[in-house]
Parts: C-alpha cells; structure tokens; sequence
C-alpha cells in the first residue's frame, strides 16, 4: 500500500512540475476583432490546428427539420458562386489540409490541420465557404441520397445501429433524444436556402471562439479570419442553454430490438443524467474507469476474464453542459444474453452491497492519474479539453489540478458514484438481436423490468 | 485483437527535415535528409532493441514485435498465432493471471497487441518511469507464458465472440476476408489470421504452446520505445531482463522454409467471380488484381497509384462513381497492401441504394481499362505526394508512432530510419512510371471480383468466369 501510495504521489509531483513549468504556461489568450482566442505555442512541427467553436450546436434545429446544423457544416464544401465542390475538394487536398465539423446537441466545433506555410491559403478558402457556400440543390441532393443508402444499410452493422436506437430510447423525453444528425424524414427538408439561413445564423448571431496551435508565425491568420471569415465577437452572442424539468428516475426496462438473422447479441445499459448530476466529472471517470475502462476493470474480469462470454465490455459517463448519459456497452452470442446481463447487475449490486477495495481504489486511481499526461501528447486533443472546459464553464485549473483533486476520493465515494449512475435499477437495459431470444429475455423481466419490444426503422 | 492490414497503402517513417522544403509546391526542392535519434543494440541472443527519447512528457511507448503471423500456420492450425497473442495477457511465472494488466492499468498505462498475416505486436502506452518494469514484464511472459487450461478455454469463446464482430456482423470485414482467401488461395496468406471456426474449435493448448515455443524467441523481435527515456540508463536494464533468454534453435532453417517463394507464387483463379451471402443489404464489391510485396520500387509506384485514383473526395474515383450527379456507388476506394512476400491491389465499392450489382460490375469493369489515361496526371501525382508528406507527420507525432515506425522499417528492411529512404522514393516517382505501372496491373492483367449482399443465397456460391 505504501509503494503506491509513493508511486501515486510521485507521478502526482512529477506531472504537475511538469505542467506548471511547461503546458499551463503554454496557453496564451488573446483577442482578434472581440472574439476570444486560445494560442497554443508548438514549434516541435511545421504544422497547425485550429478550432472554431460555436456555442450552439443541434438543439437550435426546428422540429421537423431536424439536423439541419449537421448538414449545413458538412456541406461547406457543396460550392459556391465562383468554385465547385470538386474545385474545392481539390484545394483542401492538394495541400493536405483536414477539414471537418463536429456538431452537438450544444455546440458546434469547425476543425481545420495541415502544414502551417499553407495555413492562410486554406483559411482564405475555408473562409469563403462559411460566407459564400450556396449549397447548390443538385450536390445536396447527391450527399442526401449516398446518406439514405448509408442509413439503410445500417442493418448490416450491429453496433452502430445500437448505438444509433440506444442513445434514442435512453434518452427519451428529454431534448437530448433526437439524433444529432436528424432521421430519414428530415433529409428532404434541407433546402439550399435553409442551408444557407442556417450558416448564416451560426456566423452572425452565435458566439464563436478560436483554438488555435502550432509556430508562432501562424497567428498571422488572424486577418484573414477577421477580413474573409468577418468573425466578430461581443457581450450579445448567442449561447445555447435551455430550461428543461428535470427527469425522474425511472423504474428499469428492457427495450427489445428485434434484428433479423443476427448471430450475435448487441447489449447497452444506460440512463439519461440530469444537469444536477454531472456536476463531479472527476469522479464520474474514476467510477467508469472501476467498473468498465481498460482490461483490469470489474466488468472486464467478471464478463470477459473469467466466463469467457464477450470480447469486450466497457462503462462510462459522458456530459455536456447542461446534461449526461451514462452506458454498458457490450456484446454476446444468443445463448448467452440472459446470463451476461444477470452478471452485470450482480457486479453492479455486489459494489453496492460491499463496496470496493482499498487495493480496487488505487487500481483505478492509478490508471487514470497515470493516463492523464497522454492527454497533452497530442496538441489536438489538448485544444478539444481546453474548449471543453470553456464550453461547461470550468477553469482551466480542473485539468492541471487533476491529480490532487483525484486523490481525494475514497473508496466509499466511488462505490457510491456507481450505485447513482449505473445502479440496475433505474437503467434502459438495451437488447439488440434475433427475434429467436425474446422469450429467453422475458425471464429477465421479474428482476429488470417490463420488456418493450420496438422496431429499429423507427429510429432510422 | 486482429489487425487486417499491416502496412496498407503507406509507411512512414522519419521524415520530418525533409518534408521542410517543397511540400504543395508543383516544383519541390529535392528535401535534405536527416537523421533519427535512435539508439539501436542487438543482444547476443540476437534481440534487437530501438530505444527513440523524446522528453516531451514523462510518458513513452513500448512496442515489441515477433515475426511471426498467420502466414506461419497451416491447415487445420489457423488462429493459432492469435489466440497466442490473447493468451499472452493470461499469465506467466513471475506476473501470474491477471497480474499483467493490472499492474499496467495501475500505473496509467494502457496494453494490446495485433495479429496479421506477416507479425504479431504487442504495444503498451505507459509512464515513462514504468519501462523498466515494463521490461521486466515482457521478459517474463517471453520465457514463461502459463497457458492456463482454464483461461484457454475462456479465451476460446472470447475468440468466437471477436471472429464475429470482426467478420460475419461486418459485412466489410467479411468482404475482405474473402477477397484475402480467394486472391491468396493455395498460399500462406490464403487463411483467415484469426482462425476458421472448425481450427478455433479443436485448436490445443499444445498446438498453441508449440507456436510460442517456436516463434517467441529473442532473434526472431524487436523491441522499440520511444518516449522520454534516457537510453544511456535504460539499454543495461534491457540487457538485464532480455540478455538471458536463449535465442532460437532451428528458426532460422524453418523460417526459410516457409518463406520459400515457391510458396507464395499465384495460385489462386484470376478472372473469376465470387458472390456470397453477407447482412449488407445494399451489395458491395472487390474487385482484386495481382499486387507487390512490400519494399520493392513497383510497391512504392503501386502505392502512389492508389493514393492518385483513389484518395479523398477530389480523386478521379471518387468523382467518377460517387460525387457526380448519377452516382453509380456510395462509396469506393482503392488500396495497394503490400504484405512481406506478396500482394494485392484492390478496389472497393459499395452501390447505391437500389443500384444493380450486375449492371454496376459490368460498367466498373469496362471502365477499368480508361482509369489511367483519364485519372492521372502531374497535379495529382504532385497532390498526392504533398499529403504523404502531410499524414508523415500524424504519424511521427506520438510516441506510438514512432515506436511503431521505426520497429516496422527495422523488420522490413533492416533499417529503422528507412523512413527518409522511403521519402526519396515516393518523391522520385515519375508520372510515367505511375502510367506504365497502372497499365500493367489493371489493363494486362485479370482481377478476380468478389461481391456480398443479403440478397444472395446463404450457400457458397458458384464460381463464374468474367467475361
């Protein structure tokens, strides 16, 4: 106990003389025509990143065109007047630039990397197509189609396709629920005028912030992107946050997916998390990180190590700002659905029943103070922790400040933190898989729950 | 875990000067190579170490490959390298079962490996004062793997689980794992690399413990950190844990048996087609030609091609068959894997919704022979050698990647800083050679076509000869 305790303490020390003296120092905030910019200085490459983050993402789409947010970000490169999405395919590529766009419920993130002598080029193109992008009907037309084909053929891919239904039905009633990307329905609803009003609004009336790394020489781009891009900050920009009644835990259910043919059981298990239960993030990862994350994990020992029954199997707790969701995610073959989840709710109850050890605790806590700097190695992972922290409104100190405030836990809390948010006994228990299993998974029902038995086209 | 491609398309390697001048210019300047800071000792037992600091953080990788996978298993064996490397995590003498791990996850690091049909890694990212312990770990399981009968036989189902997920639920895993065993039938690369279900079911522990026996020996890996370790302080550590372990008896003779290359001349049917029974309800195809073994200068041009066909969403493929205004695909692409003894150069597709596969096989087929006068030119030879050039540094970013890089060179060619050779070589390539090459493959040569769709019967199916 007392060597890891010292090995604890001195990775603890080590990382934070190395975060003081190198990484924290290292952030620079400025201000480019009123919008706040976050600089972070790497001269190790010729290379850049930079990040635009809006503050609205999916929720500010009207009911019945829903994921028109997604669309109109991933159709910046449809066209313009003067250049056609081939044209401008062609320049992004031809320079080895990565462009791309992250949106959700609350926000939306606008990325762009590549060789920092080429970063003015790419800016002034990417720039053009934030003020210019006309959407042109016959493209939009032709991304819409290859996205129907892709949506059909989810069928053929298990995972995704629960992924897809299980974020959908665990989340019901709640803002959350509608898919970020919208459904089938949706898609003949972008118009190019829609698609365009929508830009508009995200470029004039939300607030927007600016990531950026790489040489100091690529701050040179700021003219460009307060000439070409017309990015202006002030006190009025829009902020998404919304008002919504708080969900009631609810009794567990059983969600059956029938899938037809399937030879292999897709299982999730997860709530929605209100606002006022997301609020110690650190602990949520130290929780996650006993029960499901990496090898030595409970789940892991008790599923995969010593009943052979999946290949993987893996808990966690993802947050925005204004909510959560946490999930089980796992897999099994027919025969053995019944026994993998019954397993599941025994590991659960047992940590609730007798807790965790001390030898559990610094198991856990070890993994994730030791993990942490892996968070820094990559410049693009660091800006995305940094926006996210501004996004939920945390200091910048939460990251360096990690290791202390991890050590803090006790083995009580984290056994508590999992009883709260993966307790059996308020989760969807999610089962994808051959309709030949329903009547094994009814004898589930006594324990878990009612049984639901929806068709997966609906949420397609 | 099984990883499908080992090396597809490009390798990266220690490039970073060189990229300096002239990248997305149509006229490069001719790059100035530079050199690696890597340590590099061969043990007397013949082991040999990579050691590449970077104190950027107190944190490093730590890769060790063995040069062994599937293409060393034969009939009735195949899996037998994977289910070793699962059951390389289950135990040894010193770090009993579930020690390994756990000790890893404690201290914040992370642990995996891969099977392919030429190696088998097995990759750890850890707190840069954990090598020595790490070092100690692996030693351990190299000389004293367990082979639990109880955990093997867990394992096994765990193995079923993951052959599944990998393959009969993911309609493109299941599309490459045919075109492998159709384009390499009669050939060690022929097999499935995580077993087929009748070798997984009666595969032995014995049959397993022989493979560690015969292939996990000193000389037959490389071991290659790189991180901020200080290489002066952690070679005698190495030294220490890795320097007692015999090294083979009798590996060398039966590697040059089964590297023979009468073993891998083509045996397989060019110019058939397959069609199998698979859950994607919209059909996808592969369409497969003779490709090159890796580190020859057709492999090299080969890559180059691919990349100017088919790479992003500007490239005459794309634009031919996805991006146009009747698309006649979803999606398509085209990759050149070149493995160590042979290869294949292969094309995929997936139709639109509703589209027929006969009429789609047939126009793509007829196409085929105008892909190199209508898709290549200077500016795409020129794109595509800026974003080599560009992915190079991705890849030479993290500690992982470049314990990775400069491990795969040191196997392939005997030389770990073969990066910036492999740099010289994508920028000497002329378009004339690109030209000529992709001639030769897709024009003077038969493909075989595979396609997959839920609507095909769930027997095997017949063979039919392309016209």
């Amino acid at each position: 106990m007392k060597t890891k305790l010292i090995l604890a303490l001195s990775l603890c020390i080590s990382f934070k003389t190395f975060a003081a003296a190198k990484i924290e120092d290292s952030i620079k905030h400025l201000k480019w025509n009123g919008v706040d910019v976050v600089f972070i200085e790497d001269n190790r490459f010729p290379t850049y990143d930079i990040v635009f983050y809006f503050g609205d993402g999916a929720l500010s789409d009207d009911k019945g065109r829903m994921g028109l947010t997604q669309h109109a970000f991933n159709l910046l490169d449809a066209g313009t007047a003067k250049l056609s999405q081939k044209d401008i395919l062609d320049q992004f590529e031809f320079y080895g630039t990565e462009f791309s766009s992250d949106i959700t419920h609350e926000y939306t993130t606008l990325a762009m990397s590549g060789l920092s002598k080429d970063l003015n080029t790419s800016m002034t193109q990417a720039c053009s197509l934030l003020r210019e992008a006309n959407f042109p009907a016959e493209i939009v037309k032709q991304d819409l189609d290859k996205e129907r084909s892709e949506l059909q053929s989810l069928v053929a891919n298990p995972q995704a396709l629960s992924d897809r239904v299980f974020r959908e039905v665990s989340l019901a009633n709640t803002p959350y629920s509608y898919p970020v990307s919208g459904k089938l329905r949706d898609l003949d609803t972008y118009t190019p005028a829609a698609l365009r009003a929508k830009m508009d609004y995200f470029l004039n009336t939300v607030k927007k912030r600016i990531y950026i790394t790489g040489p100091k020489s690529i701050l040179s781009v700021e003219k460009i992107i307060a000439n070409k891009c017309q990015f202006k900050g002030n006190s009025t920009d829009f902020v998404r946050s919304i008002t919504y009644k708080k969900q009631k835990n609810k009794n567990s259910q059983i969600v059956f997916i029938p899938l037809p043919d399937a030879n292999q059981v897709q299982v999730k298990i997860g709530r929605f998390l209100n606002y006022d239960e997301i609020g110690d993030r650190k602990l949520d990862t130290l929780a996650s990180e006993f029960l499901g994350g990496g090898f030595t994990s409970r789940l892991m020992r008790e599923v995969r190590v010593k009943r052979g029954l999946t290949y993987s199997i893996g808990a966690y707790v993802s947050s925005q700002k204004q909510y959560g969701r946490s999930g089980i995610a796992t897999f099994t073959k027919n025969q053995t659905v019944n026994k993998l989840v019954e397993v599941i709710n025994d590991s659960v109850e047992k940590i609730k029943k007798d807790g965790i050890t001390s030898e559990d605790l610094e198991r856990s806590r070890g993994a994730i103070l030791g993990s942490h700097p892996f968070k820094f190695e990559n410049n693009r992972a660091f800006l995305a922790q940094l926006l996210y922290l501004d996004h939920i409104e945390r200091p910048y100190a939460e990251l360096f400040d990690f290791n202390s405030a991890v050590m803090k836990y006790t083995a009580s809390d984290v056994a508590r933190k999992i009883d709260e948010v993966y307790g059996m006994r308020f989760q969807t228990i999610f089962i994808l898989g051959d309709k030949s299993i329903e009547g094994e998974l009814k004898k589930l029902s006594p324990k878990l729950g009612k049984i639901r038995i929806l068709d997966f086209k609906t949420f397609i | 875990m099984v990883q499908k491609k080992i090396g597809k398309n490009f390798r990266f390697t220690a490039l970073l000067a060189l990229i300096l001048s002239g990248c997305a210019t149509i006229a490069p300047k001719k790059p100035a190579p530079i050199l690696l800071n890597v340590k590099k000792v061969v043990l007397d037992n013949g082991l040999t170490i990579l050691i590449a600091p970077n104190p950027k953080l107190p944190i490093a990788a730590y890769y060790t490959l063995f040069d062994v996978g599937g293409r060393y298993e034969v009939k009735g064996t195949t899996g037998a390298t994977h289910f070793l490397e699962h059951m390389m995590f289950k135990g040894a003498k010193k770090y009993g079962p579930g020690e390994f791990d756990t000790l890893i996850e404690r201290n914040g690091g992370a642990t995996n490996a891969y099977t392919t049909n030429d190696a088998t890694v097995y990759y750890q990212t850890i707190p840069a004062s954990f090598v020595p312990q790490m070092a100690d770990l692996e030693a351990d399981r190299i000389q004293h793997l367990l082979l639990e009968p109880i955990g093997f036989e867990s394992e096994r189902q765990v193995i079923f689980e993951e052959r599944k997920m990998r393959y009969e639920n993911s309609p493109d895993g299941f599309l490459y794992l045919m075109m492998m065993k159709k384009v390499f039938e009669g050939t060690p690369y022929g097999q499935s690399v995580i077993g087929d279900v009748d070798d997984l079911t009666a595969l032995s522990r014995d049959q397993v413990m022989d493979f560690f026996k015969t292939y996990y020996t000193p000389d037959n890996a490389i071991v290659a950190i790189a991180g901020d370790v200080d290489p002066e302080t952690l070679m005698p550590i190495l030294k220490e844990k890795y320097g007692a372990i015999p090294k083979s008896v009798g590996l060398t003779e039966l590697k040059a048996k089964r590297d023979d290359p009468a073993n891998y001349e083509w045996k397989a049917k060019f110019g058939a087609e397959y069609s199998y029974y698979a859950t994607n309800p919209i059909p996808k195809f592969a369409v497969a030609f003779k490709g090159e073994k890796a580190g020859t200068r057709r492999a090299f041009i080969l890559d180059v091609l691919a990349y100017m066909l088919g790479n992003g969403g500007s490239s005459y493929l794309a634009q031919k068959y996805v991006r146009n205004a009747a698309p006649l695909l979803s999606d398509v692409s085209l990759s050149s894997y070149n493995l160590r003894h042979s290869g294949v150069f292969y094309f995929n597709g997936e139709l639109m919704e509703g589209g027929s596969i006969d009429k789609v096989k047939t126009q793509f087929m007829g196409d085929v022979k105008n892909f190199c006068k209508e898709g290549l030119n200077a500016r795409t030879l020129q794109k595509t050698k800026n974003q080599i050039m560009s992915q190079a540094y991705t890849q030479m970013k993290s500690n992982a990647g470049m314990a990775s890089t400069i491990m795969m060179n040191e196997k392939i060619y005997h030389d770990y800083s073969y990066g910036t050779k492999e740099m010289e070589i994508y920028n000497s390539v002329t378009e004339t050679e690109v030209k000529n090459e992709c001639n030769n493959i897709l024009n003077k040569t038969a493909p075989i076509f595979i396609s997959t769709w839920d609507k095909y019967p769930k027997n095997p199916s017949a063979l039919v000869e392309l016209k």
